[in-house]
């Protein structure tokens, strides 16, 4: 089928009234369920899949691709207004949207947040129409010697990217690291660290983790202040003004960044198991490097909304390039969309723009549709999502928590991640108030599992330690690594020297 | 909601061929071979007010993955043939075993089922699980699926007599993948002793990651299948050496078998199955068998010409038994359990004190802290020594963990120290007690948080979290009047609405309670 007949036919697949119904209301429930902690995409995308078994194929995909895509941008709101990221894609959000929520502009916070996502969105999809083939080589080129660098590299970033000590920043990535060793090994099933007790089995799931560590802690610090909440307090003073275009004329000034942002979400998103959580937190780091004013990062400012947002929102049509080029989920929700494909009897694999060029091309314009759906949706209903802002804290705090206890059971039906999400969140507090920055320790968590399996996987190819480093990619990452150490600790100094000398 | 049934045939017959789509990819065969696999159990009357409402279906692995989407797909159909809907329920954890446990748990009312396969056998025989095929009731058997010896198709061995020529004279050179301790790993060791030779064995997760390596070309050769293989060996990437079964698969014509190479005892599958807890009514277990049955039977199930390709062939568990011999042959060195260990609990481990501010209360919580988690993680760095070293492979199981546990002991002393030598510079501050007086609130709430988890398995689910909903918000300030009957609509809207939107709507069930 030539490229155009193809293309035709999608189109007048996509644009039939029952796809565009199925989709919005995809758009909708992925918005919601993302932006409520303790839910998440992949669970909503589940959820859809035996809905799409009736459905015809490209109906199906693009339903489901219209769940995720909104959850991209849902995960924003959670974690612009509470502080709280929904998913680990959306950690670098909380940098920046919610001291500038907080700040008194939780208007402007969520309208940057969702412009940026949607033109992130846009160039992802753009990159995956040119260049999905070529960026799909990733996927299998990279060998577990180049994951493992890739890794550390990542923890370096992030550790070096918050809080005040990178110290303190490595001993958390490190602690992370451990915390996912807690369980049954990877490589052979061996129970590590579990003391026999049934608790940890099946030792502590990211998502607990993720949940205990940012959304008990972060809502009980919430709740530190007597007087405020005699009063009722809202979680956030401020003006709920929302003015679209300014927004986005805001986002669109800042070209180079968004640009920069949804390449990195784009390429990182490619890697498949480790891309979608750490491409937001490198795209932030690259804009923090780029910027004039590093140290205003962190602080509530443009710039690092828009990095992260139009980081983890290209993510998305990174995930798919290996998953549509090689027929290799890229993640949990693009193994669910490609179970989704097979159902409908169609063979995922490095065939399928061959045979499938319509219902391939068909995915590309659902993309396109969905960020658009999404854009328009979030848009039109960002005043009722504010509100949430004015609802005291003395509701939204239990109300919350209790989504978190049903997000932590519903996950993999065991009473005891209960436990654990209630474990991790004491001490996630304890941890907030000693001044240890929170990510490092989730990035670890998720991470861990991936580092250990590929550091064992290269010495079981080859017990040779050098091909860490006589591997060109490996040996660039491991040199990124040194010099995002080097970097800080060099920043650490210089600001030292300055405060001493003023 | 989601296994509402078929309403017209035409919609009827197309999910039913993508039902068999699916299996043909995931497990290699169709749906047509979905068939009993009754043991002992002599023609029974069937029960007949069984089912009278939804059956939970276990299913030991994560949502998304080959196994979890067969299971949905069958799901999805089976409504119409019990009557009664057929939840998936995923329970994931170490290799599949912890599902399986909480199903041989449950009641055999006949209203939990779950899914299982060989993997338990390797699991078995590792040690991983006391948990054997004969603590469960069969149900049926679903599909076997064949395994292929496939290499990439660069390598210059076109057939399996140039593999085996080569792997012979190079013991140990052939990198071969392999999920450790599982049944790929068996295939692969019956391959070894089969051509008389050793593998260097690398280790990955699952069937996908495995071919990606192979792919890639960090592995020299694995065992695949139809749906992770297919694909790439079509498009010239991957090539297909030898099939494990004893003829040839339809969609394969050109593989040639084990058995024609004269290897007959390389007879390499995986067979997934439905079981029930044991000591379910053989009546039961006979309604369920006939409506699996007539479900696979169907001629709207799976058209005729897809079924005569693709026919598959029953096993019975006899045949996995002799495998699971395999696997104890090949067992792991030692699978020594990590034995208890005396240590403080993490949450236990320090008085709380605020970094923010640098006073002497704060610096000393912090070198305290500090401390503590250097101390702790020098005695599991101790325990981790008693983790089992691997035959297969340089790096044991403790090997990652004492590494990391080596650098955050040292992480911590470190700032153990900075903050002992800042202790000599900070003034004063205001005294623990008053710093935890200024937050009572949030501990309030956090010990609210935990009786909540702690009473939730005796109240369940609405009942535990209207109370908490309810005493939370008195606590944080709706004493009276208006904020009070705003409290109580949240609790019981929050309470009851969560449960009723989990358990009908989305069909995962909250805990019910023992009250």
């Amino acid at each position: 089928m030539p490229m155009t007949d193809a293309l035709l036919s999608s189109v007048e697949q996509l644009f039939s009234v029952a796809t565009l119904i199925s989709m919005l209301i995809g758009v909708v429930a992925g918005v919601i369920a993302a932006a409520i902690p303790g839910f998440t995409v992949t669970m909503a995308i589940v959820l859809t899949l035996p809905v799409t078994f009736s459905m015809p194929p490209l109906q199906g995909v693009a339903t489901m691709l219209a769940v995720y895509v909104g959850g991209c941008s849902g995960g924003l709101i959670s974690a612009a207004l509470l502080g709280i990221p929904g998913t680990p894609s959306s950690v670098a959000t909380t940098f920046d949207a919610y001291p500038m929520a907080r700040g008194g502009e939780p208007g402007r916070a969520l309208g940057l947040g969702i412009w940026a996502s949607f033109f992130g969105a846009l160039i992802s999809a753009l990159v995956l129409i040119v260049a999905a083939p070529p960026l799909a080589l990733i996927a299998v080129k990279l060998g577990p010697w180049e994951y493992f660098s890739l890794i550390l590299f990542a923890i370096t970033v992030v550790a070096s990217l918050v809080g005040r000590s990178i110290l303190k920043g490595l001993m958390m990535s490190l602690l992370g690291l451990f915390v996912a060793t807690v369980g049954p090994d990877p490589m052979m099933g061996v129970p590590r660290f579990t003391f026999d007790l049934d608790l940890l089995a099946a030792g502590l799931p990211f998502l607990v983790v993720l949940i205990g560590i940012f959304a008990v802690s972060q809502l009980a610090g919430e709740v530190e202040n007597p007087d405020e909440l005699r009063q009722g307090q809202a979680l956030i003073q401020g003006r709920l003004t929302v003015r679209p275009l300014v927004v986005m004329r805001e986002v669109l000034s800042r070209p180079l960044n968004l640009l920069r942002s949804s390449l990195v979400g784009v390429v990182i998103g490619a890697v498949p198991g480790a891309g979608g959580s750490i491409a937001n937190l490198i795209a932030y780091d690259q804009a923090k490097r780029a910027s004039k004013t590093p140290e205003r990062f962190g602080t509530g400012i443009a710039d690092g909304v828009v990095a992260s947002e139009s980081g983890n929102s290209a993510t998305a049509g990174g995930g798919l390039i290996p998953m549509i080029a090689l027929g290799i989920p890229g993640s949990a929700v693009d193994a669910v969309l490609m179970a989704a494909l097979m159902v409908q009897g169609i063979s995922v694999g490095p065939r399928l723009i061959m045979d499938n060029p319509d219902l391939v091309y068909g995915m590309f314009l659902a993309m396109f549709l969905a960020a658009g759906m999404v854009l328009v949706f979030c848009l039109l209903s960002l005043r009722w999502f504010l509100r949430i802002t004015e609802i005291p804290k003395s509701i939204i705090v239990p109300v919350v928590l209790v989504c978190c206890a049903v997000g932590a059971l519903a996950l993999n039906n065991r009473v005891t991640d209960l436990y654990l999400l209630i474990g991790v969140g004491l001490f996630g507090y304890l941890l907030a108030k000693l001044d240890y920055p929170l990510a490092p320790l989730v990035l670890g968590v998720i991470l861990g599992p991936i580092a250990e399996t590929n550091l064992r996987r290269a010495l079981m190819a080859d017990e040779s330690w050098t091909l860490f480093f006589t591997r060109p990619i490996s040996l660039a990452l491991l040199v990124l690594a040194a010099l995002s150490v080097a970097f800080s600790v060099r920043r650490v100094l210089r600001d030292r020297r300055r405060t001493a000398t003023r | 909601m989601f296994t509402r049934p078929i309403k017209t045939p035409a919609g009827a017959r197309r999910r039913f061929s993508a039902s068999a789509a699916i299996a043909s990819l995931v497990t290699g065969l169709g749906l047509g071979s979905l068939g009993l696999g009754m043991l002992g159990a002599s023609p029974a009357a069937q029960a007949d007010d069984y089912p009278d409402h939804a059956i939970e279906f276990i299913v030991p692995w994560s949502p998304g993955g080959g196994s979890d989407a067969l299971m949905r797909v069958i799901s999805n159909a089976a409504e119409q043939y019990l009557g009664q809907p057929l939840p998936v329920i995923n329970m994931p954890g170490v290799s599949g075993t912890l599902g399986l446990k909480a199903l041989a748990q449950k009641d055999p009312d006949g209203y939990t089922l779950g899914q299982i396969h060989e993997g338990l056998m390797a699991a078995h025989a590792t040690g991983l699980t006391p948990l054997d095929w004969d603590d469960f009731q069969p149900i049926a058997s679903l599909a076997s699926s064949p395994q292929y010896l496939v290499v990439n198709a660069d390598s210059s061995w076109k057939t399996f007599a140039d593999f085996a020529a080569y792997a012979k004279a190079n013991p140990g050179k052939v990198r071969f993948g392999a999920t450790l301790g599982g049944i790929p790993h068996v295939h692969g060791a019956m391959i070894e002793d089969a051509i008389g030779t050793s593998f260097r064995y690398v280790g990955y997760e699952g069937t996908g990651a495995r071919i990606r390596g192979l792919v890639g070309g960090h592995i020299d050769a694995a065992i695949g299948d139809i749906s992770s293989s297919l694909g790439f060996v079509d498009n010239g990437d991957l090539r297909f050496l030898a099939v494990g079964t004893p003829q040839r698969p339809a969609q394969t014509p050109n593989v040639p078998t084990f058995k024609e190479l004269g290897y007959p005892g390389l007879k390499l599958s995986i067979n997934r199955g439905i079981v029930a807890p044991k000591g379910i009514d053989p009546a039961k277990v006979e309604t369920l068998a006939a409506d699996f049955e007539a479900m696979s039977k169907d001629p709207a199930f799976i058209d005729n010409d897809a079924r005569a390709r693709r026919r598959g062939r029953l096993h019975g568990p006899w045949r996995l038994r002799r495998l699971s011999g395999r696997g104890r042959r090949h067992r792991p060195a030692s699978f020594r359990q990590a034995g208890p260990m005396s240590a403080d609990n993490l949450s236990a481990a320090a008085p709380l004190g605020s970094a923010t501010d640098s006073t002497r209360g704060a610096v000393l919580a912090n070198l305290l802290f500090n401390l503590a988690l250097a101390a702790l993680f020098t005695a599991l760095f101790i325990d981790a020594g008693e983790l089992p070293s691997s035959m297969w492979e340089p790096l044991g199981a403790g090997a990652f963990p004492r590494l990391v546990l080596g650098a955050l002991i040292l992480f911590n002393l470190a700032l153990a120290l900075q903050a002992a030598m800042a202790l000599g510079h900070t003034a004063r501050g205001g005294g623990t007690l008053a710093w935890l007086y200024q937050r009572r609130l949030a501990f309030a709430t956090l010990a609210a948080f935990s009786l909540y988890a702690l009473a939730m398995p005796w109240l369940g689910f609405p009942l535990a979290s209207l109370s908490f909903l309810l005493a939370v918000q008195w606590l944080l300030g709706a004493r009276r009047g208006r904020r009070l009957l705003v409290a109580a609509v949240v609790a019981v809207a929050f309470g009851l609405g969560l449960h009723l939107l989990f358990g009908q709507v989305f069909q995962i069930p909250l805990p019910a309670g023992r009250l």
